[in-house]
């Protein structure tokens, strides 16, 4: 389960930035939320304090027992590596490895034997119906296949927590449907906590919870029912 | 997936690669090739010692000689010397065996001395002699013929020209020989680099014997063959070998130390010492005990001797020495320069990835290491290329068979150069100084520049680059992974 209280993130500079402000945010285990907002607003930024990708200027992070914003470097990692899957907006393949590497490279901080890796990241292809492809570089996969292979990425370690920052950003309508098919049915079928950052109501609608972040304040716009 | 990664990095930014690889492929031949050269003077250098100075010589131990002993030699007769024919005519000559002038004799004691210090594994002594015949012929008086001179009356002598005594005229000879008293048996100083071209060299059991060994130029020189007897000295000494040298310069006669001793009137004397290290590395440290052990010696090291290497030699291993090292240093560096920067330049176009991978659980080491990897392969290119290069620069520098000069400045010459006979000053007057040749204070020695290709040299130029890899990967890495997952993917955003 996610706490936050009173996170605060502002961004120093030659013009401070105020990215979040006070956000207050429970989120129980298996939750499917929806963050919603304008850019600029906030969204991104939540989802890395939830996904341990940066520290909060004040306030309490925390996952289970785990206080992400007061926790050391390698405690976070081990986070990363063992609780949360994460897909980005631009997918974030490495270009230079195939399908299936690039689902092995999540493996690789938990120290599973090469052939384990091999099998699992099959096994996690095959989820996505990408299996066939999975010796592509990704410059020869569409976006949708793409993402599909980022989805495989992120859930090939059997995390906990799935975030997923603006997952059909890039895609054309019938493939967001796709993406979004795929990512819930992996939620009901993993029980995973899901948070997603979208700006696209027909994505957040398929969601339990939907929240609103403007100017770094965060609102509830439908509880979970 | 290490290995996998960083192959197709390299792969993908080849010219970077290239670029980096060749840099370092460069800097590790000129490192080699310098090493190599460096090598190779050093052992001409000792070539052109050992030519002088024979095989195994660390140390030598000398005597600067005092103001008597360098005094000009002479030959005296008393009156009624020399035998006279029918005309009048007397023909004389003497013989006289004396140490070298260059260096003073002292003790054998000091052998013992030497054998007792620390660090030294093998001393021997040797007494070096010159032996100066003359002979001539002196003319009666007034057989020349020449008018009587005029009287002088300042001197008032009182006599009249008729009774006034004229030399005679004369013609006279000087012949030199150089003869050093060696320890026979040992393997250590001038014997050392003698090779016997007919008979034996001296063993253990001639110690005492009035043996001796010959330089087939003086053999050729003066007609001796083996198993003939020459006079050293005055006294009539078998020739049961003669020999060949590798020593530019060689002693014409080589006697039993004891017996050339008791030739010349020096009983317990020698004016040489040569002196082998136990260990190379501690040739000063035991040069500097002799020194204590032995106040008034003059101790030389391969060190010193070589400062005095002058000729091209000297020069190549100046060149190399200074030039040549700071040259390969400074390619180095800049090959390291350019490694640093391209990989940086390579994880400042990755920074996304690198997030990525962060934000996936890759923790901060992981990302060095694979940075370092990738850096180390490239260095790994580079270094084996370099190593092709090297030896291939080497073998070409060994075939072009250059040859440098090196003369041993300064140090007299106790012999004479092979082909040169004995010195023999033709004229009226003796030259008072003893042969032309034994006045000759410098010998040049031609070696041809062998560079050697060891194991080291190879292990230093892989070294080097592969060091160089290893810090820029470090270097590369650190960037790499200090920055926050949030930072990394935001930077590209």
């Amino acid at each position: 389960m996610y706490t936050l209280t009173n996170v605060t993130k502002t961004y120093s500079g030659r013009h401070p930035v105020t990215a979040l402000d006070h956000v207050n945010l429970t989120i129980p285990d298996g939750q499917l939320v929806a963050i919603e907002g304008p850019t600029g607003g906030g969204k991104s930024t939540l989802l890395q304090m939830l996904g341990a990708l940066d520290v909060p200027s004040s306030g309490d992070v925390e996952l289970g027992d785990v206080q992400l914003a007061r926790a050391g470097e390698r405690q976070l990692t081990k986070v990363r590596a063992e609780r949360i899957g994460i897909v980005f907006q631009n997918f974030n393949l490495i270009a230079t490895l195939s399908a299936q590497e690039n689902v092995e490279t999540a493996l690789v901080p938990l120290h599973v034997s090469a052939a384990e890796r091999r099998e699992r990241a099959m096994k996690a292809l095959e989820s996505v119906n990408m299996a066939d492809r999975a010796d592509h570089l990704p410059s020869e996969l569409s976006g949708g296949q793409q993402q599909r292979v980022a989805i495989a990425r992120a859930l090939v370690k059997k995390p906990r927590v799935l975030l997923a920052d603006e997952p059909t950003g890039n895609l054309d309508v019938g493939t967001r449907d796709e993406i979004l098919e795929l990512l819930l049915e992996r939620w009901r079928a993993d029980s995973l906590t899901v948070v997603m950052v979208t700006h696209d109501p027909r994505v957040a609608e398929g969601a339990q919870r939907r929240l609103r972040i403007e100017h770094g304040t965060l609102h509830e716009t439908m509880a979970a029912g | 997936m290490l290995m996998t990664y960083a192959r197709r990095e390299l792969s993908r930014r080849h010219k970077q690669t290239i670029v980096v690889a060749v840099g370092l492929a460069i800097a590790v031949a000129l490192l080699m090739v310098v090493n190599s050269v460096s090598s190779g003077v050093s052992k001409a250098q000792s070539q052109v010692l050992a030519a002088v100075y024979g095989v195994g010589t660390d140390i030598t131990v000398t005597q600067r000689p005092s103001t008597s002993a360098s005094a000009q030699q002479s030959f005296g007769f008393g009156q009624g010397s020399g035998n006279s024919d029918a005309q009048g005519n007397t023909s004389v000559s003497s013989t006289v065996l004396r140490a070298s002038r260059e260096n003073q004799t002292f003790a054998d004691s000091a052998l013992g001395t030497t054998q007792h210090v620390n660090g030294v594994s093998n001393a021997v002594s040797a007494l070096v002699l010159e032996q100066t015949t003359f002979h001539g012929q002196i003319g009666a008086e007034g057989t020349s013929g020449a008018s009587p001179a005029p009287s002088s009356p300042a001197t008032g002598s009182g006599t009249s020209d008729k009774e006034r005594h004229r030399f005679g005229g004369g013609q006279f000879n000087l012949n030199s020989t150089t003869v050093t008293g060696v320890t026979p048996g040992s393997t250590l100083g001038p014997l050392s680099t003698l090779t016997v071209t007919s008979g034996r060299t001296l063993a253990s059991g001639d110690s005492g014997q009035d043996v001796a060994l010959v330089s087939s130029t003086y053999a050729k020189t003066n007609n001796i063959a083996l198993n003939q007897t020459i006079s050293v000295g005055g006294a009539n000494v078998k020739v049961v070998g003669i020999v060949d040298s590798t020593s530019s310069t060689v002693s014409d006669v080589f006697l039993p130390l004891d017996t050339a001793q008791k030739l010349a009137g020096l009983t317990g004397q020698i004016n040489e010492i040569y002196v082998q290290a136990a260990n190379s590395g501690q040739v000063d440290s035991v040069a500097t005990a002799i020194g204590k052990a032995l106040p008034s010696a003059t101790v030389s090291t391969d060190k010193t001797l070589a400062e005095s290497v002058t000729g091209s030699l000297s020069s190549a291993a100046t060149l190399v020495g200074s030039l040549g090292r700071w040259l390969s240093y400074g390619v180095l560096a800049v090959a390291f320069g350019l490694a640093i920067l391209f990989t940086v330049s390579g994880v400042n176009q990755r920074t996304r990835d690198f997030g990525t991978l962060k934000s996936i659980g890759w923790s901060n080491p992981r990302v060095v290491g694979q940075v370092a990897v990738e850096s180390l392969l490239r260095a790994a290119v580079g270094a084996i290329s370099g190593v092709v290069l090297g030896l291939i620069a080497i073998l070409v520098l060994n075939k072009l068979g250059i040859t440098l000069s090196g003369s041993t400045g300064g140090f007299s010459v106790r012999g004479r150069s092979r082909g040169e006979s004995g010195g023999t000053v033709p004229g009226g007057a003796p030259s008072g100084g003893g042969g032309g040749a034994l006045e000759r204070a410098s010998t040049a020695v031609n070696v041809v520049l062998h560079n050697p290709v060891s194991a080291e040299t190879i292990i230093i130029g892989l070294a080097a680059a592969l060091i160089g890899g290893l810090v820029a990967g470090i270097i590369g890495g650190w960037r790499a992974a200090r920055l926050r997952p949030a930072a990394a993917l935001r930077s590209v955003e």
